[in-house]
């Protein structure tokens, strides 16, 4: 027992034993294997500390994607709910363009996204695509609308809402979505 | 062939910090593990160290690895303790099957020993506190302390042979 009380204070204050008496302190088999266990217990705890820091990395990774989905879930309730009231009618249109919603947030493009951009375009150009590719019909309640030129880029795979609103920033541009139609004033 | 700078710019940046990791758990020194891993980047630069296409990220494991090992063999008995290293072979630390047994070495401290001999274990090994604190946090004596490691040790002696685990 003082062999290893020694060792210990050796452990701690090594700068206090010559290097004649550290080997002479290391020869000794019994010694040895009690500092080696000193090492062992401090990478043991050390490595009990990575695997908890790890696991409760994995249970925020886990925790944010619940949050996630039960966010994108409310979200797309919120939209679909909304959607019904605004629009008077439900059925297959509202659901497809609600999930439409739900599986393509406002965000940056992804690489599967096509960019359409439009150079000094008219706007029942930029319109008459939109159209085609949202299956809808555009009413023209002003027809100078028309001929509004623009610049804009259009994110294919993104909700129609999501170019609306950009459409709409424009000072010149009144879009809104009714039913099936677009309308442009 | 010897490898473009922008390609090593990307292994720099995508592995220098798992090499840093895995320098500082070997070496126990900030400043050595830097200085091993700028070798591994230098060997690269100087296109002594050829990378296999595919595997770069392993290799570059292997290598720090490896090299770790030279360092601490060419260190004294001294530094070694006083850096807390395994005076056996360093090649041995890194194995998963050691580790486990490490691991439940330390599951078996903490069901085996007294209370507060387990807790005075943890304050050395764990939190890496120094006799005189642990004392202090526990209102023991030093020379308590002291008996309470040497009672841990040798009970984890009995169990665990250090040249298997």
């Amino acid at each position: 027992m003082k062999d290893i009380e020694e060792l210990l204070k050796m452990i701690e204050r090594p700068q206090d034993y010559s290097d004649e008496e550290l080997e002479q302190l290391m020869s000794n088999p019994d010694m040895r294997a009690y500092y080696e266990l000193m090492v062992k217990a401090e990478e043991g705890f050390a490595q009990r500390k990575t695997k908890r820091n790890t696991g409760v990395r994995l249970w925020k990774i886990a925790a944010m994607f619940i949050g996630i989905i039960l966010l994108s879930g409310i979200t797309f309730a919120a939209v679909h709910i909304m959607r019904s009231q605004e629009s008077g009618y439900s059925g297959q249109d509202t659901v497809a363009e609600t999930n439409s919603q739900f599986s393509t947030p406002n965000s940056q493009p992804s690489e599967s996204d096509t960019i359409r951009t439009f150079e000094n375009a008219e706007l029942q150009q930029i319109l008459g695509e939109l159209a085609d590719h949202y299956h809808l019909e555009v009413d023209y309640r002003n027809e100078q609308a028309r001929h509004i030129r623009l610049y804009t880029k259009w994110n294919t795979s993104a909700p129609l809402s999501q170019m609306v609103e950009r459409l709409n920033n424009f000072e010149k541009v009144s879009i809104r979505q009714k039913n099936n139609h677009l309308i442009a004033e | 062939m010897s490898i473009k700078k922008t390609e090593i710019e990307e292994l720099y940046i995508g592995s220098y910090q798992r090499l840093l990791t895995k320098a500082r758990q070997m070496l126990k020194d900030d400043d050595d593990a830097h200085d091993a891993v700028s070798d591994v980047f230098a060997k690269i630069a100087e296109s002594s160290l050829k990378l296999p296409k595919g595997h770069e990220e392993s290799y570059l494991m292997a290598t720090i690895r490896n090299l770790c090992i030279d360092r601490i063999h060419r260190l004294t008995l001294r530094e070694k303790v006083e850096r807390r290293l395994t005076l056996s072979d360093p090649c041995m630390t890194a194995i998963d099957s050691e580790r486990e047994r490490i691991t439940e070495m330390i599951d078996y401290a903490e069901r085996a020993l007294p209370k507060q001999t387990w807790c005075v274990f943890q304050l050395r090994f764990d939190e890496g506190l120094r006799y005189q604190e642990i004392a202090e946090r526990l209102g023991i004596s030093e020379r308590v302390v002291y008996k309470h490691l040497a009672k841990s040790l040798t009970k984890l002696k009995e169990k665990y042979n250090p040249k298997s685990i």
